[in-house]
């Protein structure tokens, strides 16, 4: 399953990068984000109540950055478990300026095991998609709060 | 395969299923035949405290001729909507693709709109006839035409404490239906599948509407396509001409079965077909 694409925001590359480092920001973009908490390795433990249609899981994560690179990029690793399936993936994010803010480009894979996958393989990359869409339109709104 | 406990309910009438919508909210899921939501279940991929099954409560069966066309009562099955000599063309031919004879036998239209799977049949054929979905909820009745009524994956206009009640079909005198796909073997649903309602005007195509599914996240009209066919000759070269912009504008989906160009690909070729089927 890969990920990849890219989202304008209307605010310039260093307050976007703090935002999206910011558990706080996280926990209100993530769809279904019902926890997100930084430990002390620094890594986010976060719960999640992922839905799509009648279909529900909630998924208990852990989110680590490596080589980040203030305000360009970073490297994100998320492993997760739910009763439903387990999902473990990894995205470059890179931001750059653009005209009226930020361009923030995402490029990641993930896999996704167990009986979501089983059974849901069909639908899994369209319910990502739909995820990660969800996401940047809730930090395009979050940004315009700024 | 043993869904987690679950509530039942088993409602006589339309506002005692509401209430208990509205009381339970997120935790109700609603069952008509339950060819989506039993295996959902059992798979414990939803997990509902209460399932509120409609199938005691009158109404909610059958089809009835009105002034424009047809009325179709959310429960009633597939089978049935197959077996009809009052409905469009392009509906009886869409039901008999469905599924297998079990699941058409059990499975109702009204749940297979609500759950909005992006690749179910239906959702290409209400687009086709340019249906009306009649949704009944707290504050009363409201419709939703079909080209407002597919939102997202599974994300439909249906709101959770509304009940999908009916759908309303308009009757076209003379107009043509068909509809075609390419089934996934396993589980017949379609990698690619168009619905296409149409009229002949002097031995032309005179209008034409066509849905098509499988392809994007919903259902969806390929209005350029619906340009280039009106007007259009009946032979297979000018229509496939005219078919050939169906997946424009459109980031198709992609899984294991199919990847987003081969849907792209496939969407033009069912359209094709669903149009010469209907000319046929």
């Amino acid at each position: 399953l890969k990920l990849e694409g890219s989202a304008q925001v209307a605010l310039e590359p260093a307050a976007v990068f703090d935002q999206l480092l910011d558990p706080k920001v996280l926990a209100r973009c993530i769809p279904g984000c019902e926890r997100m908490e930084k430990n002390e390795d620094g890594a986010y433990e976060t719960l999640v109540s992922a839905g799509i249609g009648a279909v529900k899981g909630s998924f208990k994560g852990v989110v680590t950055l490596s080589d980040v690179v203030a305000p360009e990029r970073y490297r994100l690793s998320i492993s997760g478990k739910s009763p439903v399936g387990y999902i473990d993936g990894g995205a470059l994010i890179s931001l750059e300026p653009a005209d009226d803010g930020t361009t923030i480009r995402y490029d990641g894979e993930a896999k996704v095991s167990g009986k979501i996958a089983a059974v849901g393989g069909r639908l899994i990359d369209a319910a990502a998609r739909t995820l990660v869409r969800n996401f940047f339109d809730r930090l395009a709104v979050e940004v315009a709060r700024t | 395969m043993i869904p987690r406990a679950f509530d039942y309910a088993v409602p006589k009438t339309i506002d005692e299923a509401l209430a208990l919508l509205a009381e339970h909210g997120d935790d109700a899921k609603v069952l008509t035949g339950g060819h989506s939501l039993i295996p959902m279940l059992k798979l414990r991929l939803a997990q509902p405290a209460l399932v509120v099954d409609l199938r005691k409560v009158p109404g909610l069966v059958g089809i009835k001729k009105t002034k424009e066309g047809i009325e179709i009562g959310a429960a009633t099955t597939h089978a049935t909507i197959a077996a009809s000599k009052d409905v469009p063309a392009v509906l009886s031919a869409t039901a008999s693709r469905i599924g297998d004879a079990q699941v058409r036998n059990v499975g109702t239209i009204g749940g297979s709109l609500v759950h909005a799977d992006p690749a179910a049949d239906w959702p290409a054929a209400m687009l086709a006839t340019g249906a009306t979905i009649v949704l009944v909820g707290p504050t009363g009745e409201r419709t939703v035409d079909a080209d407002h009524f597919f939102l997202g994956l599974m994300e439909s206009a249906a709101h959770r404490d509304e009940i999908l009640k009916a759908i309303r079909v308009p009757v076209t005198k003379g107009a043509r239906g068909a509809y075609y796909k390419v089934a996934q073997s396993a589980s017949g649903f379609a990698l690619a599948g168009a619905a296409v309602e149409l009229t002949l005007e002097g031995g032309k195509i005179g209008t034409a509407r066509v849905g098509i599914t499988g392809v994007d996240y919903h259902a969806y009209r390929p209005t350029a396509v619906e340009a280039a066919l009106r007007g259009c000759k009946t032979n297979p070269d000018a229509v496939e001409i005219a078919c050939e912009k169906a997946a424009d504008g459109v980031d198709p989906l992609e899984d294991i079965h199919a990847s987003s160009r081969y849907r792209a690909h496939l969407a033009k070729v069912v359209t094709k077909r669903a149009v010469l089927a209907a000319l046929a």
